[in-house]
């Protein structure tokens, strides 16, 4: 017992240690234009997939259509079709593509459903598709081998199964890349993932526009998706399937739903659901705040309904939508409804109007944080820190107890369509993550 | 249908004004980039004399309208039973059945007077509401939101001075069921003064259809409400016939969309291939025009959108407009995209008008007789087409002017037209008849035929015509009368006048 506890220190000293050689190691990377330290990324920002190919300028993604299992936190598990690295794990979206403006893109998707599938870019211009068999929206990778056509029985033809489709990115945004075909089906399904074009300008604009400057290790990516899971289990079973009696169950940020939203990139657990949803920002000093780049949160809703959506706490300022700048239109707002295809890029800053920067002891939250050992949960609600609105100073309330790092603070980020923030009936859950607030300089 | 305004060396000027002013606000909108406004509101240094456009003086307006029963058809097969308005004006009669979903477009220009007369042909009261209209309404009895027609009778409503922009009208009384089972149609106000330039329009109206509650509409409880058809202007895209409703557009023009959404669901209206630029919402322009792929036409809205086709977009090519919540099955068909969705087709519109054979409409024939020429007019562009015939007018008479198709892509059809060689006219006589096939998708796409005619001495009128109900035209005129008689018959021949 001892020397489980003393190798436990000596692991945590280790751990802390390696963390500290870390943060020195990446928090002088200096954003051009501002003289502030920006600080590191933290395990939740958004996560391009590299290219599998290409070259500089002409990058390629080989993608597959496949089908697989997502697991939802109230133990469900639901099967789902969706775009994943061709040899790779399954995935829910689809890899994050992030390419340069210019760049001539192309992506090779190979199918591997039981039936036609096909990628389309919604917001570019000018996409070819080679290969394939000819669909009503694009050419369809026809399912492996079946060939040129759908109907069983058909001769298998070489290279069938695949198809190609080519664009340049020509205008910087976020972007949303999904099935074009019998869309109903196959985006419920969840062939769907996100595309961003980064400026000319730099990879810490959103555009090419000064404005649009953002803190390049505090980029969110929040892509929406609602899922009716009959449907889903008619699918895998064969059955046949009512679309106009669609019922959602479960609704999904980055294809996890609430808690599973709050947990790091790539946790072993989710092992089809890659992606972190926690936006994480820092407390800015109140005077540098406006030369301070903020985080940018980039909005895609892939699912068939429209998602009232807002952070608690603070407002956002809304800069572009479906890969267009907004210029002098962008309007700092709280709820913005991202209507089924959109996307929207929003600006976030979290500015220290209390004086916390001044003393981190004194700040809006003096909280002495216990143990890891020593914390207990009272309720199931334990993200509440004391004060949500930070307008008065107190110790947190009496039998409260939180496992906080170091007094930061977490806000809901959810859709306010409230229904839509439950797991099959079981709240809190869905379609909801947090915001975490780190005291000005980060978490030490 | 198909506009175009500006052609003078102000509108460069102004352009060029105009693109200075864009480049102030640095707006990087690749798609807007075309779309120019006619009147900036803030281009004070800027004032130019108005462009080409002169406001028309206000008109008055008179729509009649009834409410009846009407019978749309799915592409499935389905008959769907509605209630519907038809266009009555005219004193035409209003029959049971001939309503349509939607109703009869009606457009007017801003400025102008409207009254809309509603003779209901229903069992229930009925009454019409557009939203975003001053209105005041007359006869009819007093209902919940305006004068209803009951059954059998009439309201009048009247507009004095028609706001600019893109309206719905659609019934104001019972609109829950009302409206569901189709009483619901376009009311369009044309700028008088455009501010954007468009070369083409589409009136997009949005609505669904639950065949349940149209089998029954009094016993339906609309708490189980449910389509399963979603409809752009009455009809589910069909997927057997996808160019059955697509929107053509050419090159480099300015696609206006007029979207009215008369369903009950906020609906995401998604383009692929481009962006479409939200100039105006509930008949009102936004001071903030924006590109948008996907925008939300809530249940009751309208909104305008300008899509502007590259010049360089390929002939044949479409950008698809879909609605983005996924509505895109017709009822259970659940193996192929259909619903409310439909394509903005890159196309060129063109027409031949042929003899029908090379020797065709050289004609010949005496005076007094009519002559027959017998013409194809072919489709030669690349989208569904209708073609106006129109006929220069001279001294001989050649008739129908009229209109032939819709044509498909390549397809003809047969126009028959007719000389009528004057009495008067002397042998030897010719006539150069010119006829004109005009697309109407675009009416600089047009083609020529011409039907010669020489007159001659001979006897028998290409077109005898039965004697026994001739009238001369006029008098002063020598006719021939052939005359057989039959095994048995007798002569009898009464002529009155010459």
């Amino acid at each position: 017992m001892t020397l489980t506890f003393s190798r436990t220190k000596l692991g945590l000293g280790l751990l802390l240690l390696l963390i500290a050689i870390l943060i020195l190691t990446l928090t002088p990377m200096i954003v051009s234009g501002f003289s502030r330290i920006v600080p590191a990324a933290h395990a939740t920002t958004m996560v391009c997939t590299p290219p599998t190919g290409g070259t500089p300028g002409n990058p390629v993604f080989d993608l597959k259509a496949d089908d697989g299992y997502i697991s939802t936190p109230d133990g469900n598990s639901l099967y789902m079709w969706g775009y994943a690295i061709e040899g790779g794990t399954f995935q829910m979206p689809g890899p994050i593509l992030c390419v340069t403006q210019g760049d001539l893109v192309t992506v090779n998707l190979t199918n591997y459903l039981s039936e036609p599938t096909s990628i389309v870019f919604p917001g570019q211009t000018n996409v070819t598709a080679t290969g394939g068999i000819p669909g009503f929206v694009t050419a369809e990778a026809p399912p492996q081998g079946i060939g040129t056509s759908t109907v069983p029985g058909n001769s298998t033809v070489p290279g069938g199964g695949t198809v190609t489709y080519k664009f340049v990115a020509s205008e910087p945004g976020t972007y949303l890349y999904e099935s074009g075909t019998f869309m109903v089906k196959q985006v419920e399904m969840g062939l769907y993932g996100a595309l961003i074009i980064r400026p000319t300008m730099g990879p810490n604009y959103a555009y090419n526009d000064a404005s649009t400057e953002f803190n390049p290790n505090q980029e969110y990516l929040l892509l929406l998706h609602d899922i009716d899971p009959g449907l889903h289990q008619a699918v895998e079973r064969g059955e046949p399937l009512d679309f106009n009696h669609r019922k959602d169950h479960y609704w999904t940020i980055n294809g996890r739903s609430n808690p599973d939203t709050l947990n790091d990139n790539f946790v072993p657990w989710l092992p089809n659901q890659p992606y972190s949803s926690l936006v994480r920002v820092e407390a800015m000093d109140p005077v540098t705040a406006a030369s301070t780049p903020p985080a940018l949160i980039r909005y895609i809703n892939a699912g068939l309904e429209n998602h009232p959506f807002h952070p608690h706490g603070n407002h956002l300022e809304t800069i572009a939508q479906d890969g267009r700048m907004w210029g002098s239109a962008s309007i700092e707002s709280f709820t913005r409804t991202i209507g089924s295809g959109q996307t929207y890029d929003l600006l976030f800053k979290w500015i220290d109007v209390e004086g916390w920067a001044t003393d981190p002891n004194s700040g809006p939250l003096p909280v002495t944080v216990p143990g890891i050992y020593d914390t207990v949960f009272k309720d199931g609600v334990t993200f509440y820190s004391g004060d949500p609105d930070l307008a008065e100073q107190s110790d947190l309330p009496v039998g409260t107890t939180s496992y906080n790092e170091c007094g930061e603070f977490y806000y809901p980020w959810h859709s306010h369509a409230l229904n839509e923030v439950q797991n099959f009936d079981e709240g809190f859950g869905g379609m909801l993550t947090l915001v975490r607030v780190d005291p000005p300089g980060g978490c030490p | 249908m198909h506009k175009t305004y500006g052609k003078s060396i102000g509108l460069g000027i102004l352009l060029l004004a105009v693109a200075l002013l864009f480049s102030i606000t640095a707006q990087a909108n690749p798609e807007s980039a075309n779309i120019q406004k006619y009147v900036q509101a803030s281009a004070a240094p800027l004032k130019l004399a108005p462009v080409n456009i002169q406001p028309a003086a206000p008109v008055h307006h008179t729509f009649d309208l009834c409410a009846t029963t009407g019978t749309v058809g799915m592409p499935d097969g389905t008959l769907i039973s509605i209630w519907g308005y038809v266009d009555i004006s005219g004193g035409q009669p209003c029959v049971a059945g001939s309503a349509t979903i939607p109703g009869p477009e009606l457009r007017v220009t801003e400025g102008d007077s409207v009254t809309i007369n509603l003779t209901n042909k229903l069992s229930s009261p009925t009454s019409l509401l557009i939203s975003g209209q001053m209105m005041t309404a007359s006869g009819g009895t007093p209902g919940l939101f305006t004068n209803e027609a009951p059954a059998n009778g009439v309201v009048s409503y009247e507009i004095a001075s028609a706001q600019a922009g893109t309206y719905m009208y659609e019934s104001g009384s019972n609109p829950d069921i009302q409206v569901a089972m189709g009483l619901y149609g376009a009311f369009i106000v044309e700028e008088s003064t455009p501010t954007y330039l468009v070369h083409r329009e589409a009136v997009l109206v949005m609505s669904a259809i639950d065949p349940n509650l149209h089998a029954n509409p009094a016993g339906f409880d609309m708490y189980d409400y449910a389509p399963t058809y979603w409809l752009l202007n009455g009809q589910p895209f069909n997927w057997t016939s996808p160019q059955s409703n697509e929107i053509p557009v050419q090159p480099g023009e300015n696609l206006l969309l007029r979207y009215v959404n008369a369903g009950y669901l906020n609906s995401s209206m998604a383009l692929l291939g481009t962006h479409q630029y939200v100039i105006a919402q509930d008949g009102f322009n936004v001071n903030y025009p924006h590109s948008a792929v996907a925008e939300t036409i809530p249940a009751g809205s309208t909104m305008d959108a300008i899509v502007a086709i590259p010049a360089d977009a390929n002939i044949g090519g479409f950008y698809l407009l879909y609605n983005r919540n996924m509505k895109l099955v017709n009822d259970t068909d659940a193996s192929h995209t259909a619903g409310m969705m439909t394509s903005i087709k890159v196309a060129n519109f063109g027409v031949a008008i042929n003899p029908a054979t090379t020797t065709e409409c050289d004609l010949t024939g005496p005076a007094g007789s009519q002559l027959v020429c017998n013409m194809t007019v072919t489709n030669t562009g690349t989208t569904i087409d209708t073609f106006d015939i129109t006929v220069a007018t001279g001294t001989f008479n050649t008739f129908p002017a009229t209109s032939v198709g819709p044509l498909a892509p390549g397809a003809s059809a047969n126009l028959t037209m007719v000389v009528s060689v004057p009495a008067t006219a002397n042998t030897g006589d010719t006539f150069t008849a010119t006829v004109t096939a005009t697309s109407q998708g675009n009416n600089t796409a047009t083609d020529i035929a011409t039907i010669n005619v020489t007159v001659d001495n001979s006897i028998s009128p290409a077109t005898p015509q039965d004697a026994n109900s001739f009238a001369p035209a006029a008098g002063g005129q020598n006719y021939v009368i052939h005359v057989q008689f039959h095994t048995g018959s007798r002569l009898f021949l009464p002529f009155v006048g010459k």
